[in-house]
């Protein structure tokens, strides 16, 4: 039998209400990482995350996606997660290469939080950086929070 | 399976990282189908055709789709097309540092009564909107019951140094 191709490197379940976490010190042993985030947000509405690598918040994200309900396409910045407080969401974002320091860090992500105007949607997205990735952080935008009980995973996937 | 799942019964069959500039990359994966059920190819790849994009075509025992469908996102509208036969999109040359990404899922792929379906999650990110960057849902089959025996993955132009391709065996 072949290796066995995921690993956890780290899981937080939050026992109370934050606006970020972040997943630091991430080793470089691997070919590409997940980022599943399982949960809801604090307040009700959809309520928007971004997620930052290395530390870098200035403008050096973009992303393309498109939703369903209604069928729309957009083009902006930052890798989004986005939450509803009242049914939980699933968001699954692979990024590929993420220790590659001759790439650009490409994304891949879906998300999945249903409600009368949230919508499932799926997209992709580029961190136009050759640094190798060692740390993450999730961040709450305009204040959102995510809620207790909510479950941020990360997988190492070996190539 | 990683469009929408992670699966934690997922074993690494063979992973190529181009060194050099290569029309199609093959996988062999003759008798795998006492091991695992389903494939999951995933792609981190840029090609040497002169545009900000290539169209993404898997092979299935060496015979190109019966049929493909895709639902694109390009930043202005949402398209379904199926007028070819790809089920995704890579980077072109244009742009130095950017590769595309795609997670390809081959179901039932050692099936004797099962016609081949696949569906990929695909894009690349040309940092501006307006067509430069897409999202792509996409979908093909092989009108074949055949077990499979190989997988091909092609693009118009060739897959650029440092094209990354990786395939897993995915068990029921």
């Amino acid at each position: 039998m072949a290796l066995q191709s995921t690993t956890p490197i780290a899981t937080i379940t939050l026992q109370q209400a934050t606006s970020a976490v972040t997943f630091s010190g991430i080793p470089n042993t691997y070919r590409d990482l997940v980022l599943i985030v399982q949960g809801t947000a604090v307040a009700s509405g959809e309520r928007f995350f971004y997620v930052y690598f290395n530390g870098d918040t200035a403008a050096n994200y973009s992303r393309v996606e498109m939703t369903g309900n209604p069928s729309s396409a957009s083009f902006a910045n930052l890798i989004p997660i986005t939450l509803i407080s009242s049914n939980e969401g699933r968001c699954h974002i692979s990024i590929f290469d993420y220790s590659a320091t001759n790439k650009h860090k490409s994304v891949l992500y879906r998300n999945d939080a249903l409600n009368t105007t949230a919508t499932p949607l799926a997209g992709a997205g580029r961190w136009a950086s050759n640094t190798a990735i060692d740390t993450i952080r999730i961040e709450g935008f305009s204040g959102a929070q995510l809620a207790s009980g909510t479950n941020i995973s990360l997988y190492g996937r070996i190539a | 399976m990683s469009v929408g799942n992670l699966p934690s019964n997922e074993y690494l069959i063979q992973s190529y990282v181009l060194d050099s500039v290569t029309a199609t990359v093959t996988f062999d994966i003759t008798g795998l189908g006492s091991q695992f059920r389903h494939l999951q190819l995933v792609i981190a790849a840029k090609t040497n055709r002169a545009d900000r994009a290539d169209l993404l075509y898997i092979k299935l025992n060496n015979s190109d789709a019966t049929k493909a469908h895709i639902l694109q996102g390009t930043g202005t509208s949402v398209q379904s097309l199926s007028e070819d036969l790809r089920v995704g999109y890579i980077a072109g040359a244009t742009t130095t540092s950017v590769f595309g990404a795609a997670v390809v899922d081959i179901l039932d792929a050692f099936s004797s009564t099962k016609n081949k379906t696949v569906r990929v999650l695909s894009g690349y990110n040309n940092g501006t909107g307006g067509g430069e960057s897409i999202v792509a849902l996409g979908s093909n089959f092989l009108n074949s019951t055949s077990t499979l025996t190989s997988v091909v993955v092609a693009a118009i132009g060739s897959f650029a140094i440092g094209s990354r391709f990786s395939l897993y065996g995915v068990t029921a």
